[in-house]
């Protein structure tokens, strides 16, 4: 087998089998293999090992085999995968980026040559490798494959960075049919990524919390614009808390916990089973607690993009829930027994024509 | 006829967002009622005139910005909705910005005095 380190590619042996993924990486059409997977990739990244024992940590050891190829303790078999939504492209992206930023290095590719273009076209064309450090960033933040034009995921730390996201956003949409969307859109466009945002820099990740990995106190914002059915998809994701865990932190009004009360199980049958009505209450009563109910209308607000197009979806997966809402349909909701490492937001909208210039 | 404007898009940011510094260190809520809201009501009031605040151009009114900008105005600054009522002025050409000023008034209503 081989592994691309981005300059560089070479022969190496694996000393364990590699772990094979689902053909399908989407948390819509597979989430219980989908969370799985993500969650053995977070694991196989060792990144509490790496800080605690930084010079010890290669992704290349010398192996004593008698060609003198190096290994590979194990690694994630990506030629398997068919399909891999933006959404799920973008947590990999994630987690890949922090394992670099906090390693120094990112792990080899291996087997680039057999990847099939259902995982490496979203890869790439989201900036896997640029952001992982296998090659320099380069070129436009907006590159097209077939149909779909994808925005390359970018990373930020708060509202500051509203302004180049919206834009690059904006200038994503304009590959659709129908050209850059109403301003209506836009502006609610704007409202609910920014109210993600303000979530991710005020709530995401606390001084007072013990975190399961090490954090970069990042967001990643990704994109994709699809001709095809003239949909497009925003996607934010950070590595925080989780509103799981966060929400029952919280001394919340009477409603909300009567509500929540009644959505929670009696038995436990698995990890992170109630992670799901966490989310649905969170949506309902927003994220404010009995003392400040000044506060915490973010998360209807993100909703609000949906129903004020009258199109569209969102869906929010955090921690081992996942909540979606489709215009004129009921609330759909289950929960799994592995995280996705933070909170994955994505909206789908489908442009309608334009009504109205801005 | 208003004596004093404030143009949000113009004056502050065309993407204001969060509450403080903490959400966005140049484009937040409160600096934007406490360094460019409060002196300007203040001197409206002062002038026994009103302030015009125009939202045309805002890309983004996120309810954070929009609560902690003027909610914040009776919860921190001792203003009540009814002066409010009297000396602020919301204008806009675009009609899509009505849901934001709805928004707007009714955080100001929802909003108690903190002291």
């Amino acid at each position: 087998m081989t592994a691309w380190l981005g300059d560089v590619e070479e022969e190496v042996v694996s000393r364990r089998a590699p772990a094979v993924p689902p053909a399908e990486l989407c948390v819509h059409s597979n989430p219980a293999e989908t969370l799985s997977l993500l969650g053995r990739l977070r694991n196989s990244l060792q990144l509490k090992n790496a800080l605690n024992y930084p010079e010890r940590y290669l992704w290349l050891r010398n192996a004593k085999t008698p060609r003198g190829l190096r290994s590979i303790p194990s690694y994630i078999d990506f030629s398997v995968i068919k399909r891999m939504s933006p959404a799920a492209a973008l947590v990999v992206t994630a987690e890949y980026h922090r394992a670099a930023e906090i390693i120094g290095s990112a792990p080899p590719a291996i087997d680039l040559h057999r990847w099939g273009n259902g995982a490496f076209i979203p890869l790439f064309r989201l900036g896997f490798f640029e952001a992982i450090g296998h090659l320099e960033y380069g070129g436009e933040a907006l590159n097209q494959y077939d149909e779909i034009k994808y925005l390359k995921a970018v990373s930020g730390k708060n509202g500051a960075d509203l302004p180049r996201i919206s834009l690059s956003l904006m200038e994503l949409a304009g590959f659709l049919e129908n050209g850059e969307p109403d301003r209506t859109t836009r502006v609610e466009l704007n409202n609910a990524i920014g109210e993600a945002i303000v979530n991710v820099a005020r709530w995401a990740y606390p001084d007072d919390h013990q975190f399961d990995f090490p954090h970069l106190s990042n967001f990643w914002v990704t994109g994709a614009a699809d001709r095809r059915n003239n949909s497009f998809t925003v996607v934010i994701y950070d590595q925080g808390i989780t509103i799981p865990v966060s929400y029952p932190r919280k001394a919340l009004k009477q409603a909300a916990m009567d509500y929540l009360k009644s959505l929670l199980s009696v038995d436990t049958k698995f990890a992170f089973q109630d992670d799901s009505a966490y989310i649905d209450c969170a949506m309902k009563f927003g994220n404010s607690q009995s003392d400040q109910v000044h506060r915490g209308q973010g998360l209807p607000q993100m909703r609000e993009l949906i129903d004020v197009v009258q199109g569209g979806a969102l869906t929010i997966c955090s921690r081992g829930g996942l909540w979606h809402y489709e215009y004129g349909k009921p609330i759909v909701r289950s929960s799994y027994p592995d995280s996705v490492g933070g909170t994955l937001i994505e909206w789908k909208l489908f442009l309608p024509e334009r009504q109205e210039h801005a | 006829m208003h004596d004093l404007k404030i143009d949000i898009a113009k004056d502050f940011s065309a993407y204001p967002i969060g509450r403080d510094a903490e959400d966005s260190v140049d484009s937040n809520g409160q600096k934007f009622r406490e360094e460019f809201l409060v002196p300007a009501l203040e001197a409206a009031e002062a002038a026994n005139s009103t302030l015009e605040v125009s939202f045309e151009g805002v890309e983004s009114f996120g309810s954070s910005f929009l609560e902690e900008a003027f909610g914040g105005l009776v919860r921190k600054n001792g203003w009540s909705e009814h002066q409010l009522r009297k000396i602020l002025k919301i204008t806009y050409d675009w009609r899509g910005y009505a849901r934001m000023e709805r928004r707007m008034w009714a955080h100001i209503a929802d909003a108690k005095p903190e002291n």
